[in-house]
């Protein structure tokens, strides 16, 4: 360790000492010749202080390294010093990871510490979905006298990891593109299915289970009852991820990516549940991509992305980002009968040309849009109205549009069902 | 969420505080100029620490040296002012390392046992070196008064030369 440096704490007491003992030696007053010999004697003290080598142990306990989304997880901070020196002036910061909110009692230290001796700091961190490790502990050591100072970082690696359950509170209803498997969505497709379409003439070959019997028994004639059919779709399900879609209403409100990563979980799940065959991508720095797919494999895969990629971080990324050549390999990625379920707060208008240009592809999109906006000043009135315009700009070329406001993803969901078409 | 208050801590500013006071006390011993003068760097001293600026606490410091200053002059007793200087950097001291500590850790941690043996460390070098001073004093004492005080004053340039070297 350095020696450390000069905190200038006592600068300037020199000079104050031979003021006094001049104005001593001028007035005859031995009295003030010695304070100033009890300033020299400071000076002296400050002089010799000097930092023993510093070595300390640092560990830190978690009262639960997986905890569930909101838990609070106590910390438990042990600081030994394993030099041969007291410390007698010991401040230590912990490094808590940005996206973990401190939830009580501070993640700092200060104390003297005896040699062999340990101190502990406690606190409590909420947890958020994500893998958090915790930064380097800053450990700032000073002499007695406070004249002489030195900074350091130990690193001691804890990870805590928060996946949240993938839980399927809201059903998703997608739109009329599917695969050729039999599933739940509802297709203009006449066949075998729940939901009646039309009767046509009876073919040659056709089941007997389907004959409207009833019609032959009024006319004699063979008719044969149809049923759309219910195919299982395949859906991708992007996330803007950009750092512009990092925006929150306030500081303690969750970010429009965090509410994306919510209803992209819940759709996964719903439509997993389903039958349908669900992917994730994420658009943004941080590359993400996870092929349409099911099974409990598959499932649990998701979990693990949706917790702890980094794409879905909930701190803001910030590498480069080049949009248009995420959007090429996204497209490039979509198998031709995918659709996309789009989570994006669509502050910018680059978010709705995403949308209308998978939309153009022939991938039916749906956009999932949490609504980070406020009215507390004009400016955030004006930039929710945009929003308002881009969202109606987006109905208007057919895409889907669930604007999800404060409520439950559900009560969003039923809200914009029934405004829609088949 | 908890924030941190960068505030001087409460225990730091407290003994400050209370030093600075007594300091004014001593003061009083002495003239009352001077004791106006402490009663005038004690309140800077709790502006500052309110404040939490390093500038009016240093500000403080040189007003109890001013005080210090004038009392020594109008012929204050040896003990008094002695004790007054203890007292006056002991009070500037704490009140540093109170804004120093709460810059560092926050108001919110518990900081009392860092403080109090910063405190006590501070306290025990000026109290001995207070009684070596005293000492001196009296034991020269029934010397040649001229020719203490210039040795003694070439002895304090001598010291503060090598010491800040």
């Amino acid at each position: 360790m350095s020696r450390g440096f000069d905190t200038e704490r006592w600068t300037g007491l020199d000079g104050l000492v031979l003021v006094a003992a001049a104005v001593g030696v001028f007035t005859r007053e031995p009295s003030l010749l010695l304070a100033a010999g009890l300033g020299v004697v400071v000076l002296g003290y400050v002089r010799v202080a000097a930092i023993p080598e510093v070595s300390l142990r640092i560990e830190r306990d978690l009262s639960d390294a997986t905890p569930d989304p909101d838990d609070e997880v106590e910390v438990t901070l042990r600081v030994t010093n394993e030099g041969s020196r007291t410390l007698f002036d010991l401040r230590i910061v912990d490094g808590v990871p940005p996206a973990l909110g401190v939830a009580d009692g501070p993640a700092r230290l200060g104390t003297a510490l005896r040699p062999g001796a340990t101190a502990t700091a406690t606190y409590t961190v909420t947890a958020v979905r994500g893998e958090h490790a915790w930064e380097g502990t800053v450990v700032v050591v000073r002499d007695p006298s406070g004249a002489v100072e030195s900074r350091e970082t130990v690193s001691t690696e804890t990870t805590l990891r928060c996946e949240p359950e993938l839980a399927a509170t809201a059903d998703l209803p997608l739109r009329g593109l599917t695969s050729k498997y039999a599933g739940r969505v509802e297709t203009d497709v006449p066949g075998s299915g729940l939901e009646f379409a039309s009767i046509r003439e009876y073919r040659h070959g056709d089941p007997i289970r389907r004959i409207d019997w009833n019609r032959r028994a009024r006319t004699g004639e063979l008719a044969t009852v149809v049923f759309r059919e219910e195919r299982a779709a395949s859906v991708v399900l992007v996330v803007d991820t950009r750092p512009e879609a990092h925006v929150a209403p306030d500081d303690e409100a969750e970010t429009a990516v965090e509410r994306s990563v919510d209803a992209a979980s819940v759709a996964f799940s719903a439509l997993l549940d389903s039958g349908d065959s669900v992917g994730v991508a994420a658009f943004g720095p941080d590359e993400c991509w996870l092929a349409p797919s099911s099974g409990a494999d598959h499932r649990a895969r998701a979990r693990r992305l949706f917790a702890t990629h980094p794409a879905f971080a909930p701190t803001p990324p910030d590498g480069a980002f080049f949009p248009s050549v995420a959007v090429r390999r996204l497209r490039r990625r979509l198998a031709s009968d995918a659709q996309v379920i789009f989570c994006s707060p669509l502050v910018d208008d680059y978010g709705v040309s995403v949308a209308r240009r998978l939309e153009a592809y022939g991938h039916a999109v749906t956009v999932v849009s949490p609504d980070p906006t406020t009215t507390s000043t004009v400016g955030a009135r004006l930039a929710r109205i945009e929003r308002d315009l881009r969202l109606r700009e987006l109905r208007r070329s057919g895409v889907r549009v669930i604007d999800w406001g404060d409520e439950p993803l559900g009560v969003a969901l039923a809200r914009a069902e029934a405004g829609w078409s088949r | 969420m908890s924030e941190i208050t960068r505030k001087p801590t409460r225990t730091g500013t407290a003994m400050a505080l209370s030093v600075a006071g007594l300091t004014t006390f001593t003061l009083g011993f002495t003239t009352s100029t001077a004791a106006v003068g402490g009663l005038v760097a004690t309140v800077a001293l709790a502006a500052g620490l309110f404040r939490g600026s390093r500038r009016i606490v240093d500000a403080a410091g040189g007003l109890f040296f001013l005080s210090l200053l004038f009392a020594g002059a109008s012929g204050a007793g040896t003990e008094a002012l002695l004790l007054a200087t203890l007292g006056s950097i002991l009070a500037w001291d704490l009140a540093e390392n109170a804004r120093s500590v709460g810059e560092h850790l926050g108001r919110e941690t518990d900081t009392l046992r860092l403080e109090l043996v910063h405190a006590a460390a501070t306290l025990v070098v000026l109290a001995v070196g207070a009684a070596v001073v005293y000492g001196a004093d009296r034991a020269a004492a029934g010397g040649q008064p001229i020719t203490a005080v210039v040795l003694l004053l070439v002895g304090v340039v001598a010291l503060v030369t090598v010491v800040t070297r």
